[in-house]
């Protein structure tokens, strides 16, 4: 539970068992125990639900209320302390214990005695408690209760109704932590069942926090149903890769492989919740495409090589490259330690500031801003979870929680129910997340976001934090904006990217202006710092190309080898351009899996995904995240040591071999401080071209998408929204279209089709499409958000009214 | 859950909202629009369940929750008229169950059930408050009081022939969804049919009357006329 | 002076003709006490009905007044009256046949009780399946409005009170205030946590009084005719008269308006006594929630402390006879069924313990009980009684726990022979049926569904 820093709540003083307590007012007497010591069996109550009462497991004699009079039979899950008042627990009072044990028969009498086949078997607190229970044989001999089973809730979800113990923690759940309507209770007396809402459609994307909250196994994961025993599995704390919100997560491994993820505790990030995308998004390591040797270009193809023969290649490749001739993109996935690695192997080993680790549409905007606002956030500039909740408004720019950043999504609504947030969105429409906020939309169309924020005024003030996502990259001037109306209002700001490496990348100085730890490449001063901390004669001085300049000058023959990190050419604003780039040049890729890159490297070199290896992420609240190996797969080294690896090879040296090692030297370098003033100051962006069209674009990626990091998650996929194209009724009228129908968008030749969803409250002559979406059925778009498509009717061709297309 | 289509109009949604209008939260009048669905659909329709949610702007779950929770909801339509037969002990007992036997037959129904022509459906209920009026049955929720399995035997006989059926206390049967419709909270102007209160309920005060007891007058009151009630 | 064994209060006009109108009502001093409370203010209203000893109406006997005065003054904010008529406990039939012949006493009831603790919104909650009963009253409450007893100037003072009647559909826990005040926000009718207590976050979280039908009925006569004229009937604890209802193997069943303290002795006599050529088995006191009495506790006075004296409860004074043809075990079994249908199903005790008594009670009425059955019958009721939120649970394990104590060779003998030979069916019938084919077979109650 949060709790307001700046209140200090009353304490009471209550006796439990004898034992003195102390503990704040309003505090339930079950936690009261907890804090001293003793633990009362339950089941419905769950710190982060409201309390309930239902399953009567955790009744306790009070024998004084504070009042010096007793009370009859409490649960103490919903009995407040009181001053003075003395309770005893099962631990003491025979009637208390007694109790228990009468509930707990009858909690069994309608529950099958499944567990041999039953997933919950070993880690059910259920059948833990029941094992405890004096009575260890039913008397219950009757009928119970038998049910259709097992039915899937969503494509994720197994509800086995015969299991449920009617503790309502994931209706309650539903209700009050998610906003999704997934389960209800029909019927009453004996036939009260948990049912699944007519509405509950795929679910939403917190589905898998109901398996992982259910007391018993009425609720199990289709994914990991039938996979493992509890006591097969070794389990791992460590940090979610699936986006940049920081949650700590479980993660169980049984003989050698990941099979299941669950949510870690961690209040100051995500509690005890996941979504599903970090829940389910493990098995793409586990794919028949996994890299487990090194590959070289032989005669046109890929052979397997040895670990000496590959390196010898990638050295041959680049030995004399320096400088312009050669670039790194690291791409924006990795820790902390692989990121600096990257850093360090640009500026010390290939002399080069060709490095840029975005691999998606970003400008130059930007750079700048990420430079000057992010890398060299000081401590008072920063926003975190907590910070959220103390906020009174939250303004979102760019940013779709719910879609890009699902745990600042659980936050904000909580800090909505709680403490009535306000939350405004500037966006094209209300999304389904930001209704679940109770979101009042600043419709804007994407690509005037700036001019929304300047109209804001004084709404926006000291106690407002404006959430910016990545995508203000592609809105000329937002960022500038935000930054402009943060600082003379003396709100807030945090940008919140996607991808799990992005913040890390940036301090570790994995962008062309950007030494490690925010300083410029063009100080002087910082460059004197850093050779002499990392005993290096050299650095180079001047800005390097960025990802689309180090596309052209590749085209332009100017780069000839480019060393790739895990990189995703379908995150990229223009492929095409980096395709034909890393056509012409000399690639050395290090990857995860045989990824698109890989099909244009010379040498490929395998590496540990995330959970085969320790390390740091940084979050969006700039936080240091622990990441631990889940499984240590010795032929799949991390990023860092095979960069050491071919640092030596070409007779250099990167400084570190180790993931801990690289830390050290990252670590290192804090004693200096960054220095704004040598980096340039933030000018808005141009506005993106003008081409024909008939609509501009809104889009967003969806958390469950067609992303990489997805693939073999079947069920999760199953469960993903529907692709649609969405837009006003009077957009959908002006091109005869309708809800349902197929729509066409379609930009400098390429295509995306779907159907339209008409959407209320939308701003008109928009259209908006999801970024990534199934290119088999729907095609793919290349444009960007405020750019001007063309929206038709499906079947009508557009030949003519495109500027080189052919609707091919 | 059901088959039929619904037959919720225009006039049913001005309705609807009128009875949302009659509290201080519109949510409070969940249970009378249930009702009102009842008496158009003969059943909570999903059309009805999804129109009541969107006008109360929660989620149809918590509409199904709650007509899940109150036994007088139906998910699939009751007959033109609705049999309830109490199947409580005191009723059961003076010979409920035997009324319950002969309806269960002469119709072919199971509790629940509605008969293949939508003419009858059968419900076994609980203590209906009519208990010195024992056994009890209801029809469309009028009593038919001091049942015996022949008189309804005969009921069922005069309703399938489309036959006028007063209920004891009450008027003459209209069937399921016309009491719906009161039960809503539309008045059908029927308040005045039958008898005050039925033999049973009057009991006490008849014999009070042969042997002339009252209650004692009170002290008078100023500013209050005394009269005995019993004087009117 | 002495009383009469009948007192009509309540009941004096419910044999009148066409009784539920208002000229009726008021051609029989109706209003009076309605005109009289509403001249005085508010705070005298309470102590007025203090004074009386009136308890309420619904079960527990809570006083009226006491309860009232729990609302908190606070001006300004929104204070609701809910008059409880879901009458659902078995055997109590006392609140509709009011509401139908005498709807108004509800009305003015409820302008008085509204009044006293400053509720300008009053709702009548009525169970649903008695559509005449809902009729009567929103015809009442209809009429009241067009004579100008309610609305802006409640009787002609600066009053405004509405009333809005309201019907339920079929849910027995909502008699339970807290209940009642979920299903009249339109959710699932499930008890609510307490504290906070409706007076002081009722309806809308705002400070709300639950009164019983016929506690409400009472205060018109108590506000006319005074305190001390109520408070000289009935006991010391238990002032002044009440409505009993007689039901079941009586001669003459039916509703008998007399003081506290009246024994069932009385009462049955005023019944014409148990059916001919029967003989008196076992008796509810307060409807089925009450521990069974037999013979032996005929003479107790009918007041709140006697009948707990004797070990039961006075609750809805609902007197359901039974005669020797009875078997203990059907009536038991049927309201052991009517609970488990009843149980909200929140509580694991409630739900499971219902799911699995009716099971046992079951098997013991068609014979096929096992040893140990009865025994842990009794166990598990010891393991339901008091762990549940609401008193529903605590209901049935009364009834089921003085079942067996008065008649544990009953249930007994369910291990060996159904109990429809020991008590042929049709001997309990108050018909003799015709149809033979019918009545010769034995009816089985639901199956555990």
């Amino acid at each position: 539970m949060s709790v307001d820093p700046t209140a200090s709540p009353k304490q009471i003083t209550l006796t439990i068992d004898g034992i003195q307590v102390s503990v704040a007012q309003g505090t339930t007497v079950l936690r009261a125990a907890e804090q001293a010591g003793v633990f009362i069996p339950r089941f419905c109550d769950h710190p982060l639900l409201k309390p309930l009462g239902a399953c009567r497991q955790c009744m306790v004699e009070v024998p004084d209320a504070g009042n010096g009079r007793p009370l009859k039979l409490q649960t103490s899950c919903t009995l407040e302390v009181a001053e003075g008042m003395k309770v005893a627990t099962q631990a003491t009072s025979e009637l208390a214990a007694d109790t228990q044990a009468g509930v707990m028969e009858l909690l069994l009498v309608n529950h099958p005695l499944d567990c041999p086949e039953c997933d919950k078997a070993g880690e059910c607190p259920l059948q833990n408690q029941a094992m405890l229970s004096p009575r260890q044989v039913s008397r219950f001999d009757g009928v119970k209760r038998t049910w259709p089973k097992p039915v899937p809730v969503t494509p994720t979800v197994m509800l086995d109704q015969e299991r449920c113990i009617g503790c309502q923690r994931c209706t309650r759940f539903s209700a009050e932590i998610s906003g999704d309507p997934l389960f209800v209770m029909l019927g009453r007396g004996a036939e009260t069942h948990l049912a699944i809402c007519p509405d509950a459609g795929s679910g939403g994307y917190f589905a898998g926090n109901a398996v992982q909250l259910c007391p018993v196994g009425a609720l199990t994961s289709s994914d990991y149903r039938f996979q493992a025993r509890p006591f097969e599995l070794i389990s791992t704390q460590s940090t979610c890769d699936g986006c940049a919100a920081g949650c700590q997560l479980r993660v169980d491994v049984k003989n050698g492989r990941v099979v299941r993820r669950l949510a870690g505790d961690d209040p100051s990030h995500n509690d005890e919740w996941l979504c599903d995308r970090g829940r389910y998004g493990f098995r793409s390591t586990q794919a028949a495409d996994r890299l487990r040797t090194p590959l070289l270009r032989v005669d046109g193809q890929l052979v397997e090589v040895s670990w000496p023969e590959a390196l010898d290649a990638a050295a041959k490749g680049l030995r004399g490259l320096t400088g312009s001739q050669v670039a790194v993109l690291p791409g924006g996935r990795l820790t902390l330690e692989n990121a600096y690695a990257y850093a360090r192997f640009a500026h010390t080993v290939l002399l080069t500031n060709n490095i840029d680790y975005r691999g998606r549409a970003f400008s130059d905007e930007e750079t700048k801003f990420l430079a000057r606002e992010q890398a060299g956030r000081t401590p008072a500039q920063l926003v975190d979870y907590a910070a959220l909740e103390r906020a009174k408004r939250v303004v979102l720019v760019c940013f779709e929680p719910e879609e890009e950043s699902p745990m600042v999504f659980l936050r904000l609504r909580r800090a909505v129910r709680r403490s009535g947030l306000q939350v405004l969105a500037v966006a094209p429409y209300l999304s389904a997340g930001s209704r679940k906020l109770g979101a009042k939309l600043i419709a804007c169309a994407p690509g005037e976001e700036a001019q929304s924020l300047t109209a804001l005024g004084h709404t926006i003030d000291r106690d407002t934090v404006l959430l910016v996502g990545e995508r203000a990259a592609t809105a000329a001037g937002a960022l500038k904006r935000a930054v402009d109306v943060t600082t003379a209002s003396g709100a807030k700001l945090a940008w919140i990217p996607r991808r799990p490496g992005e913040l890390a990348a940036i301090v570790a100085g994995c962008l062309p202006t950007l030494l490690p730890g925010g300083r410029a490449v063009t100080d002087a001063g910082a460059r004197a710092d850093l050779m002499a901390e990392w005993h290096v004669a050299k650095l180079p001085t001047s800005v390097g190309y960025d990802l689309a300049g180090i596309a052209v000058a590749a085209n332009a023959g100017e780069v000839r080898a480019i060393v790739t990190g895990a990189l995703d050419l379908r995150d990229l604003p223009d492929a095409g351009l980096m395709r034909e780039a890393l056509e012409r040049t000399f690639v050395v890729s290090l990857e995860v899996r045989r990824s698109e890159v890989v099909q244009y490297a010379d040498v490929v070199f395998p590496v540990a995904a995330s959970d085969e290896q320790d390390g740091t992420f940084i979050d969006w609240t700039h936080s240091r995240r622990p990441v631990n190996a889940a499984l240590s797969d010795q032929a799949t080294p991390p990023d860092v040591r095979v960069l050491a690896a071919i640092s030596q090879a070409l007779g250099s040296n990167l400084g570190f071999h180790t993931t801990a090692a690289a830390l050290a030297s990252y670590d290192a370098l804090s004693r200096w401080f960054p220095n704004q003033q040598m980096l340039p100051a933030i000018t808005a962006a141009d506005p993106p071209p003008s081409v024909p069209g008939n609509a501009i674009l809104a889009s967003w990626r969806q958390l469950v998408d067609d992303a990489a990091i997805l693939d073999g998650a079947t069920a999760l996929r199953d469960a993903a929204p529907a692709a649609v194209a969405r837009m006003s009724q009077a957009t959908a009228a002006a091109t005869g279209l309708n809800d349902g129908a197929i729509a066409q968008i379609g930009a400098g030749g390429t295509w995306w089709r779907g159907p339209v969803q008409v959407t209320p409250g939308m701003v008109d002559g928009v259209v908006w499409v999801p970024t990534l979406s199934d290119t088999a059925t729907h095609g793919r778009l290349n444009a960007l958000p405020g750019e001007r498509v063309i929206l038709t009717k499906r079947g009508i061709s557009l030949a003519g009214s495109l500027r080189g297309g052919d609707g091919a | 859950m059901t088959d039929e289509p619904s037959r919720i109009t225009e006039a049913t949604v001005v309705e609807l909202r009128e009875l949302m209008g009659r509290y201080p939260q519109a949510r409070s009048a969940l249970i009378p629009m249930l009702h009102l669905v009842q008496s158009v659909d003969g059943c909570v329709s999903d059309t009805g369940v999804q129109l009541c949610a969107d006008l109360l702007g929660i989620s149809a779950n918590e509409v199904l929750g709650v007509a899940t929770f109150y036994t007088m909801f139906k998910r699939r339509p009751a007959g033109q008229h609705h049999i309830g037969i109490c199947r409580t002990a005191l009723c059961a007992v003076l010979g409920g169950d035997l009324i319950w036997d002969e309806v269960r037959e002469k119709l072919g129904l199971e509790d629940g059930e509605t008969t293949p022509d939508g003419k009858f459906s059968l419900e076994g209920i609980q203590c209906n408050a009519a208990c010195d009026f024992a056994p009890v049955m209801t029809v469309d929720w009028e009593f038919m009081d001091n049942m015996t399995p022949e008189r309804a035997a005969a009921i069922i006989d005069y309703l399938s022939a489309n036959q006028p059926v007063r209920a004891t206390r009450g008027p003459i049967l209209a069937g399921f969804r016309a009491s719906e419709r009161v039960l809503a909270g539309f008045p059908d102007g029927k308040a005045d049919e039958g008898p005050g209160a039925g033999e049973a309920s009057v009991r006490g005060t008849r014999i009070a009357a042969i042997n002339r007891w009252v209650a004692p007058l009170g002290v008078p009151i100023p500013g209050v006329t005394e009269r005995s009630a019993g004087d009117a | 002076m002495s009383i009469a064994p009948l007192t009509p209060i309540l009941t004096a006009t419910w044999d009148a003709p066409r009784s539920w109108k208002l000229d009726t009502y008021r051609s029989a001093n109706g209003y009076a006490g309605a005109t009289r409370a509403l001249r005085m203010p508010a705070a005298q209203v309470i102590d007025e009905v203090k004074a009386s000893g009136l308890r309420g109406r619904g079960g527990a006997g809570f006083p009226t007044g006491t309860k009232w005065s729990f609302v908190p003054a606070a001006p300004g904010q929104p204070k609701y009256l809910v008059v409880n008529c879901d009458e659902s406990e078995p055997g109590t039939c006392k609140d509709m046949p009011l509401l139908m012949a005498s709807p108004h006493l509800v009305v003015e009831g409820a302008i008085i009780a509204g009044y006293a603790i400053g509720a300008h919104r009053v709702f009548i909650y009525i169970r649903g399946e008695v559509v005449h009963v809902l009729r009567r009253v929103q015809q009442a409450v209809a009429e009241a409005y067009q004579a100008g007893l309610l609305g802006p100037r409640t009787m002609g003072v600066e009053y405004p009170l509405d009333i809005t009647v309201h019907a339920g559909a079929g849910a027995y826990i909502c008699g339970e205030e807290t209940a009642l005040l979920d299903s009249l926000e339109g959710r699932r009718g499930q008890p609510r946590s307490r504290p906070p207590f409706p007076a002081v976050a009722g309806l809308y979280g705002q400070p709300t009084v639950v009164n019983n039908c016929e506690t409400i009925a009472s205060l018109p006569a108590i506000l006319a005719r005074g305190a001390a004229w109520y408070a000289q009937f009935g006991t010391e604890q238990s002032k002044g008269a009440t409505i009993y209802s007689l039901s079941g193997h009586v001669r003459f069943p039916g509703q008998f308006e007399a003081p506290f303290g009246t024994t069932a002795r009385t009462l049955l006599e005023l019944a014409g006594g148990i059916r001919e050529g029967h003989k008196l088995k076992f008796f509810t006191p307060g409807g089925s929630s009450t521990p069974l009495f037999t013979e032996e506790q005929l003479d107790v006075p009918l007041s709140y402390e006697a009948v707990a004296d004797a070990g039961s409860m006075l609750g809805t004074k609902a007197l359901q006879f039974f005669d020797e043809t009875t078997s203990v075990l059907r009536t038991t079994r049927r309201w052991m069924e009517f609970y488990a249908a009843e149980s909200c199903g929140k509580c694991t005790p409630c739900r499971e313990g219902s799911w699995w008594l009716r099971q046992l009670v079951a098997r013991l009425e068609e014979g096929r009980g096992k040893e140990g059955d009865v025994e842990r019958i009794l166990d598990i009721c010891g393991n339901v009684s008091g762990k549940t939120f609401c008193p529903l649970a605590d209901g049935f394990v009364a009834m089921v726990t003085s079942a067996v104590r008065q008649f544990r060779s009953e249930f007994e003998a369910g291990y060996r022979r159904p109990a429809s030979e020991l008590f042929p069916y049709e001997r309990s019938a108050v018909f003799k049926s015709a149809t033979s084919a019918v009545a010769s077979r034995t009816t089985r109650g639901g199956e555990a569904r």
